[in-house]
């Protein structure tokens, strides 16, 4: 595991602790990857959710459970705050697995490990030709409209940091932000990708 | 306000909206799980609608883009503010917002006043010396803290969270503040029986500590629990001492129930029976039966 930020910054960690929101987001930003990676592999015997609904539910859960205040607290800042949050991971998963049911927790059985298993369950909702028709919409938008896309969808800049980055005003970026949305549904549409009368 | 359940093409335009970064309001957000949750259809949508996003962006099918991360976040942040242990009162949260710091100030003058050298100005308490638990109290001499570690390696916090599979493994963490303290006795006790990790029962005699390091020390040796273990509370035991202890002698003390109380009690009764230089920790954990191996 790389070096683990937490245990090893002491002052974000009094920052943390204290629920300031900067922190919680450096902290989410660092460890998400990792939660996501636990929900999406599974563990012990239980395999990863299949759907991004419930990987989605089961990240947000984990955190939900590690940014209570009390949790937070009882991080004791000697181990590994990656193991200190896999650990409530592991135990937020287990449970929703169990309750909902959607995923059964059972091993692999030797039929399973086929190579379609190779895949992930994202390769299956998308054949190569509409992966290949996707990875074509960013170039049938104009340069300004590509960065707004991308600073938006890829890199998750919030309008105003868009706006900072691309050196624009934050209305300019929301119009940009709508013009681009508009032209994904459009070109969707037009793949075929989309139903008529959707989105 | 929105709060019948969602049909599928409300749903399927909510889920346009939020993937496109539009806020939902949280009864939106709310309505739109909760119709998830149900229907498998409108869940295929979704994550395809998802999948076609991280095409487009260029990003790997299985790696979410920062949009995603962003927005969960926020989702995450909101349903923090909602849950019961932030929903204090605004009475409560006010004198706790007054209070506390100031209590929290008065400990800590009491605990630091008598550990830094009388007029010296460049005392200065190390992170070290200071509890990690956000309040000011005496560190004890012996410390113990216990990962859980997965078949497939993975290290997990053992305590805080619900507990440690049958199938997986202990890893200890050992504290020393005192130099005297030579000698490490680690061991659990489930349903009375005493279980001994360091020393086994046929090493018979305590380990030696390291004379350096002795801060959360890894004990180098994991504790497999499907041998010995059950399903149930287990009890973990960590003894200080300047020389060597028994496994015969300390068989003795817990089968006269010098560690079955409340656990509080565990390092007076230690110091009962092994003298005032023995110093003790404990932690409690719940052994899972979590199906699948062993």
């Amino acid at each position: 595991m790389e070096a683990d930020l937490l245990s090893n910054d002491k002052n974000l960690l009094a920052r943390f602790r204290q629920g300031e929101r900067e922190a919680m987001m450096l902290v989410w930003n660092h460890y998400f990857p990792l939660v996501h990676g636990l929900a999406c592999r599974g563990f012990g015997p239980y395999r990863g959710f299949r759907s991004a609904c419930d990987i989605e539910d089961a990240v947000s859960a984990t955190f939900t459970a590690a940014f209570e205040e009390g949790c937070r607290l009882r991080y004791d800042g000697i181990i590994p705050y990656g193991s200190f949050l896999l650990g409530i991971g592991r135990n937020v998963m287990r449970r929703q697995m169990k309750k909902a049911a959607r995923e059964p927790a059972i091993e692999p059985t030797p039929a399973q490990e086929s190579s379609a298993d190779d895949l992930t369950p994202e390769d299956l909702l998308l054949s190569a030709e509409e992966q290949a028709l996707l990875s074509r919409f960013p170039g049938t938008l104009s340069e300004q409209e590509r960065e707004v896309f991308l600073g938006h969808y890829r890199d998750g800049l919030s309008e105003e940091r868009l706006a900072v980055h691309l050196g624009r005003t934050r209305h300019s970026v929301r119009k940009g932000l709508h013009r681009v949305s508009r032209a994904f549904r459009r070109f969707l549409r037009d793949s075929g990708l989309l139903p008529r009368g959707e989105g | 306000m929105e709060r019948l359940p969602l049909d599928h093409a409300r749903t399927r335009t909510l889920i346009e909206q939020r993937l496109d970064g539009e806020p939902l309001t949280a009864t939106e957000s709310n309505l739109l799980r909760a119709h998830l949750d149900s229907c498998p259809d409108c869940r295929q949508a979704y994550d395809r609608a998802l999948v076609f996003r991280r095409a487009a962006a260029g990003v790997p099918l299985h790696q979410p883009t920062g949009l995603e991360s962003r927005l969960l976040f926020e989702e995450t942040m909101a349903r923090l503010s909602q849950s019961p242990a932030e929903t204090k009162s605004p009475f409560l949260r006010l004198l706790l917002a007054s209070l506390l710091p100031a209590a929290a100030v008065a400990a800590l003058v009491v605990v630091l006043l008598p550990a830094g050298p009388a007029g010296d100005p460049d005392f200065r308490p190390s992170a070290e010396n200071l509890p990690v638990r956000g309040t000011a109290q005496a560190l004890p001499d012996a410390g113990l803290g216990v990962s859980g570690i997965a078949i497939d390696g993975a290290e997990y916090e053992a305590v805080e969270s619900d507990g440690v599979c049958l199938a997986d493994a202990l890893r200890f963490y050992l504290t020393a503040r005192r130099s005297d303290l030579s000698y490490y006795f680690l061991f659990g006790i489930q349903e009375g029986t005493p279980l001994w990790y360091f020393p086994s029962r046929r090493e018979a005699s305590s380990p030696v500590l390291p004379g350096e390091g002795r801060i959360a020390w890894k004990v180098p040796f994991e504790i497999e629990l499907a041998h010995r273990h059950r399903p149930g509370p287990l009890r973990l035991v960590l003894l200080l001492s300047p020389g060597p202890l028994t496994v015969d002698e300390v068989s003795d003390w817990v089968t006269r129930g010098g560690a079955s109380g409340a656990p509080e009690t565990i390092p007076t009764s230690v110091r009962t029976r092994f003298g005032n230089s023995t110093a003790a920790a404990w932690a409690e954990v719940s052994v899972l039966d979590c199906g699948g191996r062993p």
